[in-house]
């Protein structure tokens, strides 16, 4: 069985945001404003937390990109009321805009607080009407959105493979994160399949998870630092 | 005394209530079908399917993508001229095409179905993948003498109940995006 799973490298990020802003444009994700900033409302499903460590001009910063951490064990998915939020058997944690109902209980149970309530009609420049992302749909008002690993692609690539008439191969299915990293900091992939990257990155031993000990059993393992770090 | 004048007042209360409960039926009646007639989708040219049908024309004739894409496609005017470069009979809709075909303007056929937003639905997928046969969904249009103004009603209950006939998947993220 496919278990879709990420590795994260943290020393090859350089905290470019390019990713953030492939995923926004992937997946019709309004832009952030300064007002949205002040008030907590912005929606960002890949964010880079930036740390700044010492002070100006000793300074280092550390940077931790972070999507969905699609945990085998989602306390979101616990919560939901109404099963808008669920693990597929292919490993991603999926949300179901038109059955969500925008009780935010998954948002606050979410450890790594990575879901996101529609506050505001999302909206964007009347230029951008024909920039949208047509394989992805617009969230209404009063909805939560989260990271689903692009899994629009993997509808697409499916297809595709069964024209062609050949298996899924792993090199079909990428999210928009991912193929953007200038620096390969990510890695996507199946962690059940021993061969892939993915599965034997995630066994080395700088892997670690965000919040292992609460048995979330995330999906996105990260690589630490090297010592030059400090 | 007073017992027939309850009486009288029950009759009167009873014929009050059947009259509005009457009246009531008759204005449903009346929006529907006033809602029937009106409204629906109104073709530019009152296309006969059966007709074509019946002339040994395939859905694919027309509807060229729906094996290669995602959506089934609008019929181009270039599609028509192929057969209608010359008037074929005398029918007052095939008059109404040679204008468009003269003027060179395409038809601007109205779009009947369309899928929710938040579902992907791709026919190349159901048509070659699955081997589902247009009818399946679309019902009998082929042997329709004008443009339906409705379309055939599908819901995510008939979704789900052939994928799990045909064991396609059933999965809410295989079709919701």
């Amino acid at each position: 069985m496919t278990r879709w799973g990420m590795v994260i490298d943290l020393d090859r990020c350089t905290g470019c945001q390019a990713c953030v802003v492939a995923c926004k444009a992937e997946n019709n994700v309004p832009f952030s404003t300064p007002e949205l900033e002040v008030r907590n409302r912005v929606i960002s499903w890949m964010s880079v937390l930036t740390i700044v460590e010492g002070e100006f001009p000793e300074i280092k910063e550390r940077f931790l990109p972070r999507p969905c951490m699609h945990c085998e064990n989602p306390p979101c998915v616990k919560v939901c009321p109404v099963g808008a939020t669920y693990l597929n058997p292919e490993g991603i944690v999926a949300q179901v805009y038109t059955r969500c109902i925008g009780c935010r209980y998954c948002t606050n149970n979410c450890p790594y607080t990575l879901k996101y309530f529609n506050y505001f009609k999302p909206q964007w420049p009347k230029e951008m009407k024909n920039y949208l992302n047509p394989d992805v749909s617009r969230r209404q008002v009063g909805v939560v959105e989260k990271c689903t690993f692009c899994h629009h692609r993997l509808q697409k690539a499916k297809e595709k493979a069964r024209v062609e008439k050949r298996k899924l191969r792993e090199e079909d299915y990428i999210p928009a994160c991912v193929q953007t990293c200038p620096t390969n900091a990510l890695t996507f992939g199946d962690l059940d399949n021993p061969r892939s990257n993915v599965s034997r990155l995630a066994k080395s031993s700088r892997a670690f998870r965000l919040l292992e000990e609460l048995g979330t059993e995330p999906k996105v393992y990260y690589l630490t630092e090297g010592e030059w770090h400090g | 005394m007073k017992s027939s004048q309850k009486k009288k007042r029950k009759i009167l209360s009873l014929r009050v209530f059947g009259l509005l409960t009457a009246s009531l039926f008759l204005i449903v009646i009346l929006i529907v079908v006033l809602q029937t007639l009106s409204g629906g989708v109104k073709q530019p040219v009152a296309f006969n399917h059966r007709i074509h049908a019946e002339n040994d024309l395939g859905c694919l004739d027309c509807h060229q993508l729906y094996e290669e894409h995602a959506s089934s496609g609008k019929p181009s005017l270039e599609v028509c001229s192929g057969c209608h470069e010359d008037p074929l009979g005398e029918s007052q809709e095939e008059a109404k095409l040679r204008e468009y075909l003269e003027s060179g303007k395409e038809v601007e056929w109205q779009r009947l179905y369309r899928v929710p937003e938040d579902v992907f639905f791709s026919h190349r997928r159901h048509v070659v993948l699955g081997e589902i046969e247009c009818q399946t969904c679309h019902g009998d249009i082929g042997e329709s003498p004008r443009p339906p103004k409705r379309p055939v009603k599908m819901t995510m209950k008939k979704c789900m109940r052939c994928h799990d006939e045909r064991k396609a998947d059933n999965d809410c993220i295989a079709c919701h995006r």
